[in-house]
């Protein structure tokens, strides 16, 4: 049995996108590439919604030659690590992933029946389109900005958490960690 | 010159109040969060509060006893609506008009800083005018899906400092930000 995290940067007043899916807000130093780079490590699977597989198609594509190292580590992590896309609309995928047009909340299941280890998802949309008690662990990493307007990390559910962790990096981001409360 | 400093209890996803007015069942409040509050805000010399928040208190604590209580009523007070007609809180000032120029001369006087406790709407007004000092924030591990957002939006992106954070036993977490 797998555990199943969901993990986005979120600004202080709650969004993970800007209007237009602008992330220009969000801060991408060394540390926090090399924090993202931990988690992909220990990932077995990462699990996206469309956008978030737009976004992250980057890295698929970029050529590493010109990155700095925390980048090319980063990199070679999510390269290695197989995708499912969750989309009815794309009409296919590349690289290390696979798309899924079926039922969410089934496939995830099943997934984390299988995986023994991590499994990590992103995307406020497709996390939220969850069923309450799926996800074991929320990492909201809390960037010290104000956008005003946009995509929310939370969604229209209600949850009672337990905090697991925080941790300050340098550049004033701030990691939260949760998991759902029994209660 | 005083620092202007707001405090308020959010939930993760940044709601003060839950979907049904007054709903704040879920506030964590513990032995831990009461001693911050009595170390940080009990030095305000001076408080203010956007209508709503002011009813809320005014109602509460003229018969409550204790430290908080006792500094709550006898501490210097405003109030700011356009709306209200009267305020009968001990040693409050209803401001109706010009509350920005109002804020300000509060801002240039001497003596123990001003704080700013929930009045959602109103820290609005004064983040938007860039009248806020200091920013802290009570996050709590809940998530409420829908209620009264503190953040409401209107606003350029401002990008904050992270100046302490604290993380209480209760899964409670400090943060304070400064404007950069």
């Amino acid at each position: 049995m797998g555990r199943l995290i969901f993990s986005m940067n979120m600004t202080l007043d709650g969004f993970i996108e800007g209007p237009g899916g602008d992330l220009g807000w969000s801060i991408a130093d060394e540390e926090l590439h090399r924090y993202f780079g931990d988690e992909q490590r220990v990932n077995k699977v990462n699990l996206y919604g469309r956008r978030l597989y737009e976004t992250m198609d980057y890295w698929r594509t970029v050529d590493l030659e010109g990155l700095s190292d925390h980048e090319v580590d980063f990199g070679r992590l999510w390269r290695a690590t197989p995708t499912v896309v969750f989309s009815r609309t794309l009409d296919g995928v590349e690289g290390n992933a696979r798309l899924f047009k079926g039922d969410a909340a089934t496939e995830i299941k099943r997934l984390k029946d299988q995986t023994d280890g991590v499994l990590s998802i992103g995307g406020a949309t497709l996390a939220s389109s969850l069923p309450p008690g799926l996800i074991d662990e929320y990492r909201v990493v809390v960037h010290p900005v104000t956008i005003g307007s946009g995509t929310t990390f939370f969604q229209n559910q209600r949850l009672k958490l337990r905090l697991l962790e925080t941790r300050r990096l340098n550049s004033g981001v701030v990691l939260l960690r949760y998991e759902q409360s029994a209660a | 010159m005083r620092k202007l400093k707001t405090w308020n209890m959010l939930s993760l996803d940044g709601f003060f109040e839950g979907p049904n007015k007054g709903d704040i069942d879920w506030f964590v409040w513990e032995d831990e969060l009461e001693r911050f509050t009595l170390d940080t805000q009990l030095t305000a010399g001076t408080l203010l509060f956007g209508r709503v928040t002011y009813e809320m208190m005014a109602a509460y604590w003229p018969t409550a006893e204790g430290r908080i209580a006792d500094f709550m009523n006898s501490v210097e007070k405003y109030v700011f609506s356009r709306t209200l007609s009267g305020v009968d809180w001990d040693n409050t000032t209803l401001v109706k008009d010009n509350a920005l120029s109002e804020v300000q001369k509060l801002k240039d006087r001497e003596g123990g800083d001003i704080f700013v406790f929930g009045s959602a709407d109103f820290c609005s007004t004064l983040m938007k005018h860039k009248l806020v000092d200091e920013y802290h924030f009570g996050v709590n591990p809940v998530v409420l899906g829908q209620g009264i957002p503190w953040f409401k939006g209107g606003y350029d992106t401002m990008g904050m400092q992270l100046m302490d954070s604290r993380t209480l036993k209760s899964g409670v977490v400090l943060l304070f930000y400064r404007p950069r």
